[in-house]
């Protein structure tokens, strides 16, 4: 499956005007002064603060790993790596909104990289995703399972965009400095896969 | 709930656990040191700089050797000369001596 970039008709109806910024920075994390000092011990080599990095961020980093690939295993190794990496990069590391972008980014990335890794060579194992865990204070389990699911149906492209919107919460102009992406087609993206979504998903027709 | 807020509660991230964090940390510690990667770098830099002093120290003997025999063929050459000069004087002297009949 290759990474193909779709030309685009326009922006999205009732998109918000302020977050076509096209600005790299994230929303910053609660209690960003706080991370910021982390950032700062750990980028001299303070490993505890490092340590305390990785718990805060490893459950996003890990989720768009397993999204992304359906597979738990390689989520895992995926996850470790993008943190591996930033170990490395933390001189380069700005603060906490770059740290996110940074870690967003390399595990996307590599999550990609390891799908079209995968595609050729043929599927042995079953996907993961139906396996994954249900939070308990998930609103509706039962839809939020089928949603999981019927995320891997969406082409690669289209997956991460979602996922880094509805996931992490990003905008369409960061999303497409993520991904190294035009912004229309990121748009396109985001409205093609809830149009799709919605219709195997049922429910409330949404403008966008 | 419509689509959006389904896949925002979806997609909630979801932790890897403790073992995780814990297998980072260990892959992080196993991970090529920064000081240990400049070390090579460094010492590198350091053979070359010795190296490079030794080979000065090498020519200027060996210009010192140079010099050496340069000044002793040069002395050779005076000395030579410098016989010369006087078997050519001693030569003169006697011919003086034998026209003067001495």
């Amino acid at each position: 499956m290759s990474l193909q970039f779709s030309p685009v008709s326009g922006p999205l109806p009732g998109a918000a005007a302020a977050s076509d910024t096209g600005a790299a920075a994230l929303r910053p994390a609660p209690a960003a002064g706080h991370a910021a000092t982390v950032v700062d011990l750990a980028r001299r080599g303070d490993m505890e603060a490092f340590a305390r990095l990785v718990r805060t961020h490893q459950a996003r980093v890990f989720s768009v790993a397993l999204r992304l690939t359906g597979r738990r295993e390689d989520a895992e190794e995926l996850a470790q790596d993008a943190f591996v990496q930033l170990h490395a990069a933390l001189s380069q590391i700005q603060g906490e909104s770059h740290l996110i972008h940074w870690l967003l980014r390399a595990v996307t990335h590599r999550s990609i990289d390891r799908l079209r890794q995968r595609e050729r060579q043929p599927r042995l194992v079953p996907l993961d995703v139906a396996g994954e865990d249900i939070a308990a204070d998930q609103v509706d389990p039962l839809s939020a399972r089928r949603l999981q699911t019927m995320l891997q149906v969406l082409p690669v492209p289209a997956r991460a965009v979602v996922l880094l919107r509805y996931q992490e919460d990003l905008d369409p102009p960061e999303i497409a400095t993520l991904l190294d992406m035009p912004l229309n087609t990121v748009k396109s993206h985001l409205r093609r896969s809830l149009d799709a979504l919605r219709a195997l998903h049922g429910g409330h027709p949404h403008e966008y | 709930m419509n689509i959006e807020d389904s896949l925002r509660d979806a997609l909630r991230p979801q932790d890897p656990g403790a073992q995780f964090t814990a297998r980072v940390m260990s892959a992080v510690g196993a991970a090529p040191r920064r000081r240990a990667r400049l070390q090579l770098p460094m010492a590198l830099a350091a053979s070359v700089v010795a190296t490079a002093v030794g080979l000065g120290l090498l020519h200027s003997q060996a210009e010192q050797r140079r010099g050496e025999v340069a000044r002793q063929q040069l002395v050779l050459a005076l000395e030579i000369t410098s016989e010369k000069l006087n078997q050519v004087q001693q030569r003169l002297v006697r011919a003086g001596n034998e026209e003067n009949g001495t």
